[in-house]
C-alpha cells in the first residue's frame, strides 16, 4: 500500500463541516490531498488549508503529541492529528471528523468545556493544609519512587479529550464526567502528598463519582499517550468504596511530610547551574 | 455521597446473590454429590413432596430465600436504574425513576415474602 519511493499518491480526505454561523447542518466535503510516506494527518490538512480552502477550522499547536489539542475523529476511531500517519489509517478515502460526545465550535473544533468543567470540579492539584506555607518557601516534600508509580501514568494526560469521545457513557449520560476528570481525580488522591481526601470525598462520592462507569474500557484503548483511564475509574471505585467502609488506608494517611534541609541532596557533580532568570521580578517591572 | 452507599450495596448484594444462589443450586440439585441428605431426607429428587415439606419446615431455607428476593431485587433493580438513567438527566425523572423502582421493589418483595412465608406455613401445616 505504501509507496515507498516517495512519490505522491492521492487521498481523499472527506471532512465534516460546520459553520453554526450559516450551515443548517454538519456536512461532508471531499478534498484530494497528495500524500506521501511519512505525512500525518495534520499535514493533509495544512495541505487543504493552503491549496484547496483556507476557510477550513481545526485546533493545533506543537505538531509533536504534547499539547492535545488536534484531537479528532480520523477514521472510525478518535486519535491526534499529528501522530496518526495517513497511509496507515486509509489508501483511498479517509474520514475526518470533530470529536464526537462533544459540541462543535466549527467544522473539526470541539467544545471541550464540558471536560474542562468536569476536570476542575475534581480539584486536579495537591491540597494540603500547609499549602501557603510551602508555597512561600522553598520546600521540597519526600516521595518514594513507588509512590511516584502509583499516579505516574495517569499524570502523561494530555487533555486532547479521545477518551471523553470513545466513552460510551459519556455518549448517553450528560451527568456522567468522563474518563478523562476522573483518572485526573484519582491521579491526586492517590498521590502521597495530597491531603486532600475529605474535601474531594462529598464530588467522588455523589453523581460526579466514578459509580456509573461500565467499563467498556474504550477510552484506554483510544489513549494517544498509553494512559489508562478506565484502571484509574476502576481503582478510584475501590478507594472510595474502602473509605466508605472505613478500611482505606487513605483515610488515615498523612501527606508526605517536608524533607528535613539536612537530607536534601546537593548538586550532583556535573550538572551546571541553572542559568541566570531573564524574567524581572513582579517587583523591578512594576517599579520599571 | 447517597450514590457511592448505593454502588457498594450494589456489589455487595452481587456477591450474596452468587452465595446464596450458589446454596440453592447445592440444595435442589447437588444433595447427592455434595452428600446433603439432611436437606432432602426422603430421597434425591428435591421435588418430591416430602422433601418439599421438610425444607419448608426449616427457618433457615426460608430465610435465605427471603435474603436472596432481596438483594437479587436491589441488585437487578439498580442495575436497570442505571440504565435507565442514561435515557436523561433530569432531575425530576430520575428522582421519580428512583421512588418508582423503590416501589416496584417493595411490592415485588412483599409478594416473593407471601409466597415464601405461605409455603413454609402450608409445610409446618402438613408436618404437624
Amino acid at each position: 500500500m505504501v509507496d515507498t519511493k516517495g512519490t505522491a499518491r492521492h487521498v481523499i480526505f472527506r471532512v465534516r463541516r460546520y459553520n453554526p454561523d450559516k450551515d443548517p447542518a454538519p456536512f461532508y466535503e471531499d478534498f484530494t490531498v497528495p500524500v506521501e510516506e511519512g505525512m500525518v494527518v495534520l499535514d493533509g490538512l495544512w495541505y487543504i488549508k493552503e491549496h484547496l480552502d483556507a476557510t477550513l477550522a481545526w485546533r493545533s499547536s506543537c505538531r509533536m503529541g504534547v499539547c492535545g489539542s488536534c484531537g479528532m475523529m480520523i477514521g472510525s476511531r478518535p486519535a491526534l492529528a499529528c501522530n496518526t500517519q495517513i497511509l496507515d489509517v486509509a489508501s483511498k478515502v479517509l474520514l475526518v471528523a470533530p470529536l464526537p460526545n462533544f459540541g462543535i465550535v466549527r467544522d473539526l473544533v470541539p467544545d471541550l468545556s464540558p471536560m474542562f468543567d468536569a476536570h476542575s470540579r475534581q480539584m486536579p492539584y495537591i491540597q494540603r493544609d500547609d499549602m501557603p506555607e510551602l508555597m512561600e518557601g522553598n520546600d521540597t516534600l519526600w516521595q518514594s519512587p513507588e509512590e511516584l508509580e502509583k499516579y505516574l501514568q495517569f499524570s502523561y494526560c494530555i487533555k486532547c479529550g479521545c477518551c471523553m469521545s470513545a466513552c460510551p457513557v459519556v455518549a448517553t449520560d450528560v451527568s456522567y464526567p468522563g474518563p478523562q476528570p476522573l483518572a485526573q481525580g484519582y491521579r491526586y488522591l492517590i498521590d502521597s502528598r495530597d491531603g486532600g481526601l475529605e474535601r474531594r470525598r462529598s464530588v467522588l462520592s455523589g453523581e460526579e463519582g466514578p459509580w456509573r462507569c461500565h467499563y467498556a474500557g474504550e477510552c484506554s484503548s483510544v489513549c494517544p499517550k498509553g494512559v489508562d483511564p478506565g484502571r484509574a475509574i476502576q481503582l478510584l471505585k475501590r478507594e472510595m468504596v474502602l473509605d466508605y467502609l472505613r478500611l482505606g488506608k487513605l483515610r488515615c494517611r498523612k501527606p508526605a511530610p517536608k524533607l528535613p534541609p539536612e537530607k536534601r541532596r546537593g548538586r550532583r557533580e556535573g550538572i551546571p547551574e541553572a542559568p541566570p532568570y531573564t524574567v524581572k521580578e513582579k517587583e523591578e517591572k512594576v517599579g520599571g | 455521597m447517597r450514590e457511592r452507599s448505593l454502588w457498594t450495596l450494589h456489589i455487595a448484594a452481587g456477591l450474596a446473590v452468587l452465595v446464596l444462589l450458589g446454596l440453592h443450586m447445592a440444595v435442589m440439585h447437588l444433595t447427592a454429590v455434595l452428600g446433603l441428605s439432611s436437606m432432602n431426607p426422603a430421597g434425591h429428587d428435591p421435588l418430591a413432596w416430602e422433601n418439599v415439606v421438610h425444607r419448608g419446615q426449616q427457618i433457615l431455607i426460608t430465610l435465605s430465600y427471603l435474603l436472596l428476593l432481596g438483594v437479587a431485587l436491589y441488585h437487578g433493580l439498580y442495575g436497570l436504574r442505571n440504565i435507565l438513567f442514561e435515557l436523561t438527566a433530569s432531575a425530576e425523572y430520575r428522582r421519580f425513576l428512583s421512588i418508582a423502582l423503590l416501589v416496584v421493589g417493595v411490592g415485588m418483595f412483599v409478594l416473593g415474602s407471601w409466597a415464601a412465608l405461605a409455603a413454609r406455613a402450608t409445610a409446618l401445616a402438613a408436618g404437624s
